[in-house]
């Protein structure tokens, strides 16, 4: 088990390298110039000079891209010579619109991805589970009929419609939630918990709609797959609770490629829900990320790039030592 | 878009406006009372109000670039900062109309030596920072001096460092012991600038955020933003960057020295990141009666423009004139010949980029980016159908006989559907004159250094909004369309790359000359006409906003300038 953790955190950290190389050299290869963009319809020449100073770009792309990954292990000095201030460990720069320390951004942004992320989560995955399981069970009856119809519905609904559809009801027409605030990113802030409810309720529903919906499916196809088998017969053979013999054993076993799709779904979460961010006014790592792309703000989008591949590939990890734990089958080598 | 003058042009420019819906009252002289939809005629929301009190929520997509006067060239910072800082002189709002220069912190816009080379500024009594020290000359010389430090403050405004006589002076920073000639402060009351030129401008330059005052011993350079020292009304309480931003009274603020500020409410609370379809949709059902957004447009998406006539929306609409327009700049070393520029002109149905841009709503087809409420202002008029609709015979008929480019490149910026959608219609028109047009996406925050640059394209939109003053002819003509530094070129910024031997000339040597701004003005219009009927630029649209605000705000008239509420004026029923 160590070996393996080692093992992956070593690919982890070789992954987070190419990850950070990669968008690096897109940013610089890209048509977007930041210097030239901080000042405008008049820029002439020297102020795009100075700017590119300003901005450390003024260095070769090689000298920039030690820089920065140096100042993930220790802190450096970032600015002009003459004014420049110090970044501390971890540094992840500076934003190139703001100045702030991307630290600080991502440190504000998590919080509201994360809100939005648990929440969600849980509606999709007992929702998900839920209805692939009943649907297994009652193969071919109306009720399986009827929730494999709702599933494929839900899977084809973007989330543009689904949250539109849900603020347009629920929060403009029947006044029955407010309009999402940034005030309130955690539970545990002075609003409380079910404010925090109440604020993330509509994107919770809006990703659990779209996400149970593959959930359902693949519940529900491995359920019947694993129903059939012959350790199942064997258990019923040998006199075991009906309910044993569905909880114990088959979800046991026909859970695992729902756990695998759950690891990268919640990896990809974290990374930032663009688009449902961008409708329910969440500001989170994806509603950041948007922003940044736009402005060609280079420090912020290498973070939460490298931000969003930390959590995948960490999910992967989690992923496999949960088969162990689910499966006994499965084995860690 | 951001704009500085520019920027703020860009900010103000991307905001392309919307027209006017009835509101309350007008305020007097300039908006009327009512209105129906398809009016453009400037409203003010419930003008007349004088309650102090209360708190005003600031909706915002996102948060300011900065809060450091001498490091922000965007209109949002400079609409929030009549809040916290004030400046030698200050730009006047009135809605639909070029903001008139007022004096500020001095006693009087600027007297001028008689070569035009020197302003001098006298220091009203009286006025003191938010910790109540007193204002000194030397607070508003080391303000300026600041924004020379283009190496620390990437968005300094530099109009006005342009126009002085400053030599290579770098700001404090790299070298202390530099020392800004340029600028004086005989005694604690006075400060005189020395210019290389003569302005006739400059007490427009002076309301920049360059002079608002700064004390040496607070000048935390780039932090500065998350506390600027208040010389205005109100001052920073707390400011939780990405997410909010509290201004609370300032009680070292004297009101008897500043007439330009009702300062009504007794806080404004700022919510910074709040997406721009959640704030119309906020404003247009009045979920929050205390709230106005400072976003571009009023954060209206195109399909919110149908709700501003409704009865429950239309008294709160605030809207009125830009100092914006937008142009098509022609690439004059590619399309060379006038006539060949005047059919493209002609062949343009500017009607169907108008209904691109959202309509009438959002504003007016002219002749000319030049307002004729401009001091000088000379008319001018091409001879585009006043409608928009295309002259496809007289283009056909001026290219009889003409070689000319059979295929030509237009580039837009990629943050807006309209940009590229103006590029289609340019494509489908210029069809029947047999040139193929290929349309360029260009990334939106390079648009105008690509523009600049040898790769610009043929056919490309622009968008200028008035220049250091909007109320002067020559700050929008020049940058426009005129020379380079020494007279040999078309200027930097002037994407038609126009430059006629006399013409030109003639601009740049109005530039040495000394007169009033209306004098000047009216020299600055007929050489500019001259220009504009060769058609290096063919006028689009003038830009109009709407920004719908809660139902217990009061005085709240969109800035000309400025783009979205002005904050000086605005107050709420509490």
């Amino acid at each position: 088990m160590t070996r393996f953790i080692l093992r992956r955190s070593g690919s982890l950290i070789l992954l987070l390298i190419a990850v950070s190389f990669i968008t690096f050299t897109l940013f610089q290869l890209g048509p977007a110039d930041p210097a030239s963009a901080a000042c405008g319809q008049e820029c002439t020449p020297e102020r795009v000079a100075e700017a590119r100073v300003a901005l450390g770009m003024d260095q070769p792309f090689l000298v920039q891209y030690a820089d920065y990954m140096r100042g993930l292990v220790s802190p450096r000095m970032i600015g002009a010579p003459g004014a420049e201030s110090i970044c501390q460990w971890p540094c992840l720069g500076k934003s190139f619109q703001t100045n702030e320390d991307v630290s600080d951004i991502i440190g504000r942004s998590l919080p509201y991805t994360l809100s939005m992320a648990i929440g969600a989560l849980v509606l999709w995955t007992v929702s998900g589970v839920g209805l692939g399981l009943l649907a297994a069970l009652r193969k071919g009856s109306a009720t399986d009929k009827f929730i494999v119809g709702a599933a494929s519905v839900g899977v084809s609904l973007p989330i543009p419609v689904t949250g539109l559809f849900l603020l347009l009801v629920f929060v403009n027409q029947l006044h029955l939630l407010p309009f999402t605030t940034n005030e309130i990113a955690s539970p545990l802030g002075p609003q409380g918990p079910w404010a925090w409810v109440l604020n993330y309720l509509l994107p919770w529903i809006a990703l659990a709609v779209l996400f149970s919906a593959s959930y359902i499916r693949v519940t529900r196809t491995n359920m019947i797959e694993t129903f059939g088998e012959d350790f199942i017969r064997t258990a019923r053979a040998k006199g075991l609770a009906p309910r044993t013999v569905t909880f114990k054993h088959g979800v046991r076993a026909g859970i695992t490629p729902v756990v695998t799709m759950l690891g990268m779904d919640i990896g990809l979460l974290l990374g930032g829900a663009v688009l449902t961010e961008q409708i329910f006014s969440v500001p989170g790592l994806g509603f950041t990320a948007v922003r940044a792309a736009i402005s060609g703000d280079l420090p912020v989008t290498m973070a939460i790039t490298m931000l969003a591949a930390f959590f995948v590939i960490v999910a992967n990890v989690v992923v496999d030592l949960a088969y162990a734990a689910i499966d006994p089958r499965v084995r860690l080598q | 878009m951001k704009t500085r003058t520019r920027a703020l042009a860009l900010a103000v420019l991307i905001a392309t406006a919307a027209t006017g819906c009835a509101a309350g009252q007008s305020q007097p002289g300039t908006a009327k009372p009512g209105g129906s939809v398809t009016d453009l005629a400037a409203q003010v929301v419930k003008s007349g109000f004088n309650a102090k009190g209360g708190n005003i929520n600031v909706l915002m997509s996102s948060d300011f670039q900065t809060l450091d006067p001498g490091n922000s060239n965007y209109v949002q910072t400079a609409n929030v900062g009549q809040l916290y800082y004030r400046t030698l002189t200050m730009a006047k709002e009135t809605a639909g109309q070029p903001p008139a220069i007022v004096p500020d912190l001095a006693t009087d816009t600027g007297q001028v030596s008689k070569d035009g080379l020197t302003w001098t500024f006298t220091l009203q009594k009286g006025v003191k920072f938010e910790d109540g020290r007193p204002i000194t000359a030397a607070d508003i010389k080391y303000g300026i001096e600041r924004t020379f430090a283009q190496d620390v403050f990437t968005q300094a405004p530099q109009e006005l460092n342009a126009a002085l006589d400053a030599g290579g002076y770098k700001g404090p920073y790299k070298d202390p012991s530099a020392v800004l000639k340029a600028v004086e402060t005989p005694d604690e009351r006075t400060v005189v600038f020395h210019l290389k030129k003569p302005f006739a401008e400059f007490p427009a330059l002076a309301s920049r955020s360059n002079t608002a005052p700064v004390p040496k011993d607070k000048d935390t350079r780039l932090d500065y933003t998350n506390h600027p020292v208040s010389s205005g009304p109100y001052m920073v309480e707390t400011y939780n960057r990405g997410k909010s931003l509290k201004l609370v009274r300032n009680p070292h603020w004297d009101p008897a020295t500043d007439p330009n500020r009702t300062a009504l409410p007794d806080t404004f609370s700022f919510s910074l990141s709040t997406s721009q379809a959640t704030i119309s949709q906020q404003l247009l059902a009045n979920s929050d009666p205390n709230a106005i957004t400072l976003d571009s447009n009023g954060a209206l998406q195109t399909s919110d423009s149908a709700k501003l006539a409704d009865a429950q929306v239309k008294d709160r609409v605030a809207s009125g004139l830009l100092g914006c327009n937008d142009v098509l700049s022609l690439n004059t070393e590619k399309i060379s010949d006038p006539d060949v520029r005047k059919a493209i002109a002609l062949a343009l149905d500017r009607q169907s980029i108008l209904v691109q841009y959202g309509g009438r709503r959002f504003g007016e087809l002219t002749q000319t980016p030049l307002n004729a409420k401009m001091r000088g202002y000379v008319a001018q008029e091409l001879e585009l159908d006043p409608s928009g609709k295309p002259k496809l015979d007289e283009a056909k008929k001026l290219l009889e006989g003409k070689t000319y480019p059979k295929s030509l490149t237009f580039g837009y910026a990629n943050n807006r559907d309209a940009y590229k959608n103006t590029g289609t219609v340019v494509q489908q028109n210029l069809k029947a004159l047999g040139i193929d047009v290929q349309l360029v996406p260009i990334p939106a925050p390079n648009y105008y250094s690509i523009m600049a640059s040898d790769q610009l394209p043929d056919i490309g939109r622009s968008g200028w909004c008035g220049g250091a003053d909007p109320a002067s002819v020559r700050t929008s003509a020049d940058p426009i369309l005129g020379p380079n530094n020494d007279g040999t070129s078309y200027g930097f910024s002037n994407t038609s790359r126009y430059f006629d031997p006399q013409v030109s000339k003639a601009m740049f040597e109005l530039r040495n000359t000394a007169g009033t701004s209306e004098e000047l003005g009216r020299k600055w219009s007929e050489e500019f006409g001259k220009a504009l009927k060769t058609y290096p630029i063919i006028p689009l649209i003038r830009s109009h906003t709407n920004s719908v605000v809660g139902s217990n705000i009061r005085n709240a008239q969109v800035g000309y300038f400025f783009g979205g509420i002005d904050l000086s004026i605005v107050g709420v029923e509490h």
